[in-house]
């Protein structure tokens, strides 16, 4: 069959010129012998490509013939026909090519497991439960365009040696547990749990309640229990009960003063922490776990309670996460606001000569002070006594806790902590069994089973007799059998058969594709059902489908999710440039960022389970949200932290393009650019990547004193020929997404906060796209991003296989990735089992 | 803080694993007459307002501006026009001491080793530590620090507690915890034994561009072995006692970055090491300054006067610190009656140029010490063609520092115009 097409081609190809006389006609006066524009040339390439950089720049002169972006528009242009007949003879000529060429042109690349990968797969494999992370100290990988695991990239280093030395000695630690099962404990804590200084809540009262009353970003966001110290005393399952109760949901002041909205429940969140390297003051810890996170009840005293695993030493704190961001600093408002609530705070504290005493008169303001001074100069002289300063008064703890007894707003009151273990499913627990086995297992039998599991193949009779070398040496050395043992394991966490995926060189064997698979969907090794069908030689192409649908289903497919997204939309980024916390209180005492997060997840979880089109990234005319994602797209009817499937019947959102997610990565927390995000788009998007600018271009200097939008600094850019060509198709796509501020929140205008007020210019969202078409918005954006579907969809196949592969895509891939897209007409979930089903993934 | 072995080769061709030991006795008795060259690279991500920090006038008469005006005149240089040529805002400046993108880094023999770890590598095991790299306090996100690479291509994560740094530096442990650091060492040189058998049949398996990528696996092996020989001579040699006490608790940014300066300043004097970058992250604390808003959001200044002058206090605040740093060297007397800053190179700078354009070009350089002559403001060709690179400066101060090398990295050479006094 292949070969009638392949003839059936040659046939079309004789009437129209060969690939090698279209260059002479349209492309070497640039890419010649004379000129050399981008650096390419082409006059020296064969017909017959012989080497995998031939097959590089016919690849690239593919992909541009196919665009229609090059020749460019000022050039002799090839005529539609001419275009279809050589892009067709073209992909003949290179698969051709790649089958001839493939037994020299291996593709694949040794890699070893990335930082995530590594810690799933020594905790599938110890079956260890820990909150610490030995990966802590670990070099970041390095990305290759947003994807963390390209086998040539990812580099192995002393430093990084030295790292997986200590690290598999602390999961070995974790996953030993002592002889005897700890006795249960239980402990009841009664407030105060924790000292938190000078800013007492007047409201607290000892032996009943302890309040929580700010987000934890500030100082007394965190009640942490000051007498226990040490943490718990074994690492095992805890039961933790919290009593607690939801104060003030309807605080008596405006939504827009304390930024917390009413119609939020409010929240209560548990985090684990070190507990010996925490103080009564600590706020956000770098060993804190997030454990969990209770709705409250308003007004009613209830129990909340969750069982986890605590490792030896970690306490619980607990935290008001959508509580307001600082109540210090909006005292002197509500107090001015409001002074016939505070009457005991001003009473007692606040002195007329402060701004926030009723009487305040800024006439007689400084004869007041004046008096305070010298009052005190008097009394001074008299006993010797300190002099206060003048706004000692209104801050000293008692005025603190007097000013928050009468401050209305929302707090959560603890009435009481309880703390009761440890559980465990049985003794010894699992990962201290499938160490040292039953007792009935020799040291040689446990090393090869471990080894097995740990190689993900099976493993030689010499390896495992190194192992146990290793085992006998440690005994002479006088270490007992466990620790012992021990040092042969962490032999075996270091080896490189377990830090790289091993990969035969061309066809992947049976246990190299059951890897490829379970690193692919799982993040993780192989499960039993995997290997076995490994072992017995049964992973032919509609087995591993088979396999990739049921894993598909599994609930470890999130690590898919969330790391496709990250390497497909480039969403690592999120969260590593903040907005401010003054223009966007939101972000942070609302949690957006997860909730952005969240969503594109579901998304893409969705559309795996119900096979959705793909034009669903493209237009989706749904998505998902909790309620500030809602407040944030300004959709109605969803309160709460719990997200809901909602119909979109808004032109402002709908896809990808119109996620806070995307929206926010491609900001950098503090503006918008329609350079980058028009990149954006095209890289990941339409998989049409521009070129980087040349190198000694100087990027535009903002300059927000004039009335000037980007547009207009950019208008100028593009007359300039040298950035025209590239610039034509980034920034029109960039000027429809202006209407997404930095956030992703919808806006008409841009608006700064300047020294001289507030400024608000009209954006201006229609452009042109090179091809000619217009557009006056985002809707109709998208729909012309519709119309280029088949673009997306090899784009989308092709970030798929090389997340797959964890290699960057070859011509053979590349080819690969093009076939499945041409004829794909089904949904997401099949994209990806097409992806399983080809060629490149087995090789 | 990251312990930088010698490079393999380097320390295999030069001294011979086993001479590890006596090498470090015969330095120290060596050490009283003629004092060694130090470094410090100071680095922040976000670079300072052009304006307020390139003066003028070029020569010895130029008048400091704004952001010059704390260091003392006469003690250091600053240059204009010196860039790495590499584009990229934020993403590229991690370049700063090394001239090359990690991306890029493939092509170069030694990819994107940074002038500081090149400097580590020639001290190796004459200083208990090659090599001390810290940021003030814990970067997050993008703009981190990531300063100093290694010759693998690898970042070295800087220590950012300043608790960790003290005690790595002055803290000796109880008898019984070096017990317990040989114990450890010992059985990771038995598990890197294991390895190499566990190595052999993996290595069978694997086609030829395989075995390539698993070289790069057994040379960290063996630089790691290298690394253990090194630490196991220093771990009976006491720590350097010193008149320091670190404040408990958390401490302000404002507090923390000149301790992070002393700390450094005692490294240096007491010989733990002679080679040290400072990273400022782009996410510190501006409320410790007394600003609402963050680093990141002033540095988008757009020229509007309110938040250029809160980018001005964040760099003014480093600027005096830096000063601080410079005239404590000064006041400290080496051996040979010069001072540790005549025997320390200290250069501040930034990756970036321009916070408000994300330009990397015209990056702000200034080196103070090192026995240079000081006192101008050298401006280098700003045209195209005649610019020359960051790194012909790098290798001048490489060579000052013995390291033997012509062009570092991207250099065309060495820098004119700045000589020894």
């Amino acid at each position: 069959m292949r070969l009638a097409i392949a003839s059936l081609l040659l046939a079309v190809a004789a009437a129209a010129s060969s690939p090698r006389e279209f260059l002479q006609e349209y492309c070497l006066r640039c890419h010649g012998e004379k000129r050399q524009k981008g650096d390419r040339r082409f006059d020296g390439l064969s017909g017959r490509p012989k080497t995998a950089a031939d097959l590089e720049s016919w690849q690239e002169i593919l992909d541009q013939i196919n665009r229609g972006s090059m020749p460019p528009e000022d050039a002799k242009q090839p005529s539609a026909d001419e275009r279809v007949a050589v892009a067709k003879q073209l992909t003949s000529m290179l698969q051709d090519a790649v089958n001839r060429l493939a037994p020299t042109n291996s593709a694949t690349t040794l890699r070893r497991l990335n930082r995530y990968e590594y810690d799933r797969t020594v905790r599938d494999l110890l079956g260890v439960q820990l909150l610490a992370d030995p990966t802590g100290e670990f070099p970041p990988d390095e990305a290759e365009h947003n994807f963390l695991n390209i086998g040539s990239s990812l580099v192995l280093s002393d430093f990084l040696l030295a790292r997986y030395l200590k690290a598999s000695d602390q999961y070995l630690k974790h996953a030993v547990h002592p002889d005897e099962q700890p006795k249960r404990i239980k402990l009841t804590f009664k407030a105060p749990y924790c000292n938190i200084g000078n800013r007492q809540d007047g409201l607290d009262k000892r032996g009943h309640y302890q309040h929580l009353r700010k987000n934890p970003h500030d100082q007394g966001g965190f009640l942490g229990i000051s007498r226990f110290r040490n943490g718990v005393p074994h690492s095992g399952n805890y039961r933790i009960r919290i009593s607690a109760t939801a104060i003030s949901r309807n605080y008596p002041y405006p939504e827009k003063r304390m930024k917390v909205p009413k119609a939020d429940p409010l929240r209560l969140g548990i985090v684990a922490t070190k507990a010996g390297e925490m103080s009564d003051f600590t706020i956000l810890h770098n060993s804190d776990v997030h454990l969990a996170e209770f709705e409250l009840v308003d007004d009613e005293q209830r129990w909340y309670e969750l069982t986890t695993w605590l490792d030896k030493g970690y306490q619980p704190r607990l935290f008001y996460p959508n509580g307001p961001l600082s109540v210090k600093s909006e005292r002197s408002g509500l107090v001015r606001t409001y002074p016939e609530k505070f009457q005991g705070y001003i009473t007692n504290h606040v002195p007329k000569f402060n701004i926030m005493h009723p009487e305040y008169d800024p006439k007689t303001k400084d004869k007041l002070i004046a008096e305070f001074f010298a009052a005190q100069e008097k009394r001074s002289d008299r006993d010797g006594g300190h002099q206060y300063s003048i706004t000692h008064s209104i801050n000293v703890s008692s005025a603190w806790a007097r000013f928050y007894a009468e401050y209305e707003g929302p707090r959560i009151r603890v009435h009481e902590i309880q703390l009761e273990g440890p559980f465990y499913d049985h003794w010894p627990p699992t990962s201290h069994q499938r160490l040292f086995g039953t007792g009935e297992q020799t040291v040689r039998q446990l090393l090869n089973v471990f080894a097995e599991r740990a190689y993900r193949r099976p493993v030689s009779k010499s390896n495992v007799d190194s192992l146990v070398a290793v085992y006998d040496r440690e005994r002479k050395q006088g270490l007992s059998k466990q620790d012992a043992l021990r040092v042969a394991y962490q032999t075996i966490l270091c080896s490189p058969n377990f830090l790289y995926l091993h990969q035969s060189s061309g066809e992947l064997d049976q246990h190299d594709l059951a890897s490829r698979l379970s690193y692919f969907l799982w993040s993780a090794p192989p499960d039993e059902k995997l290997v076995a069908a490994a072992d017995r030689g049964e992973l032919t192409t509609d087995a591993l489908v088979h396999h990739a649908d049921r894993m598909l289903r599994d609930s470890k497919s999130n690590a898919f999710i969330e790391r496709f997204a990250e390497a497909w939309l480039g969403l690592g980024k999120l969260g590593t440039m903040l907005p401010s916390q003054n223009a966007h209180p939101e972000y942070f005492n609302q949690n957006l960022e997860e909730a952005m997060r969240q969503e594109t997840h579901l998304f893409i979880k969705d559309a795996i389970e119900h096979d959705r089109p793909l034009e669903d990234f493209l237009v989706g005319n749904h998505t998902f949200v909790n309620g500030p994602l809602a407040r944030l797209y300004g959709i109605d009817g969803v309160s709460g932290n719990t997200f809901q499937r909602v119909a979109l019947n808004t032109p402002k959102r709908g896809g990808l393009l119109g996620m806070a997610s995307v929206l926010t990565a491609t900001a950098n927390g503090i503006e918008t650019s329609p350079i980058v995000r028009g990149v954006w788009v095209l890289e990941n998007i339409l998989g049409t990547p521009p070129p980087a600018p040349p190198p000694d271009v100087d990027p535009i200097e903002p300059d927000i004193r004039g009335a000037k939008t980007i547009r207009e600094q950019l208008a100028k850019h593009r007359t300039v020929a040298t950035c025209r060509s590239c610039h034509a198709q980034i920034d029109p796509i960039g000027f429809a997404l202006e209407s997404y501020d930095e956030i992703g929140a919808f806006r008409s205008h841009y608006v700064r906060r300047t020294s001289r007020g507030k400024r608000a210019l009209p954006i201006d969202p229609s452009g042109e796209l090179p091809t000619g078409e217009k557009f006056r918005n985002i809707a109709d954006l998208r729909k012309l991003l519709l119309e280029r579907k088949d673009l997306f969809t090899k784009n989308l196949a092709s970030k798929l296989l090389t997340y797959a592969t964890g290699r960057m895509p070859s011509v053979a891939d590349r080819l690969e990735t093009d076939r499945i897209a041409k004829e794909h007409k089904e949904g997401f979930r099949s994209l990806i089992k097409k992806v399983v089903r080809s060629k490149s993934f087995g090789r | 803080m990251r312990i930088r072995p010698l490079h393999r080769r380097t320390f295999l061709r030069g001294l011979g694993v086993s001479l590890a030991v006596p090498l470090l006795e015969r330095d120290l008795a060596a050490k009283a007459d003629s004092p060694p060259m130090r470094m410090v690279c100071v680095a922040n991500p976000l670079g300072y307002v052009p304006d307020a920090f390139f003066p003028t006038e070029t020569g010895t008469e130029f008048t400091p501006t704004e952001l010059l005006k704390p260091l003392p005149r006469g003690k250091y240089t600053v240059f204009s026009n010196l860039d790495h040529g590499v584009t990229g805002g934020h993403s590229a400046v991690h370049a700063f001491l090394s001239g090359i993108r990690d991306n890029e880094s493939a092509q170069y023999p030694e990819r994107n080793i940074s002038m500081d770890q090149r400097a580590a590598e020639h001290v190796g095991p004459r200083t208990r530590f090659p090599s001390i790299v810290a940021a003030v306090g814990k970067p997050i996100g993008t703009i981190q620090c990531r300063s100093s690479w290694t010759r693998n291509g690898v970042s070295v994560p800087p220590v950012h507690d300043e608790r960790v740094l003290f005690e790595s530096l002055f803290i000796t442990g109880s008898a019984k915890e070096r017990d317990r650091q040989r114990e450890a060492m010992r059985r990771n040189a038995s598990v890197l034994d294991g390895i190499r058998e566990q190595a052999r049949d993996f290595k069978r398996t694997l086609g030829r561009n395989d075995q390539q990528k698993l070289d790069e696996y057994f040379d960290s092996v063996r630089a790691v072995e290298t690394q253990m020989q090194m630490s196991r001579g220093w771990i009976d040699h006491p720590k350097p006692k010193v008149d320091f006490r670190l404040p408990s608790g958390p401490q302000a940014f404002t507090q923390q970055m000149p301790m992070f300066y002393d700390l450094i300043a005692l490294a240096l004097q007491t010989d733990s090491t002679r080679v040290a970058t400072l990273s400022i992250p782009g996410t510190l604390p501006v409320g410790d300054l007394g600003l609402s808003g963050s680093y990141h959001a002033f540095s988008h200044h757009g020229q509007d006067s309110r938040l250029r002058g809160g980018l001005l206090t964040i760099e003014k605040f480093q600027m005096q610190q830096f000063a601080r740093f410079v005239n404590k060297l000064a006041a400290i007397e080496q051996p040979d009656g010069q001072s540790l800053l005549d025997h320390s190179m200290l250069l501040c700078g930034s990756g970036m140029g321009n916070g408000s354009s994300h330009s990397n070009r015209n990056l702000p350089i200034i080196l103070a010490g090192g026995g240079f002559r000081h006192g101008s403001h050298i401006a280098l060709p700003g045209n195209g063609n005649k610019r020359i690179p960051l790194n012909n400066l790098y290798t001048t101060m490489l060579q000052r520092f013995g390291v033997v090398v012509e062009k570092f990295n991207t250099a065309s050479g060495t820098i004119n115009g700045l000589e020894v006094a």
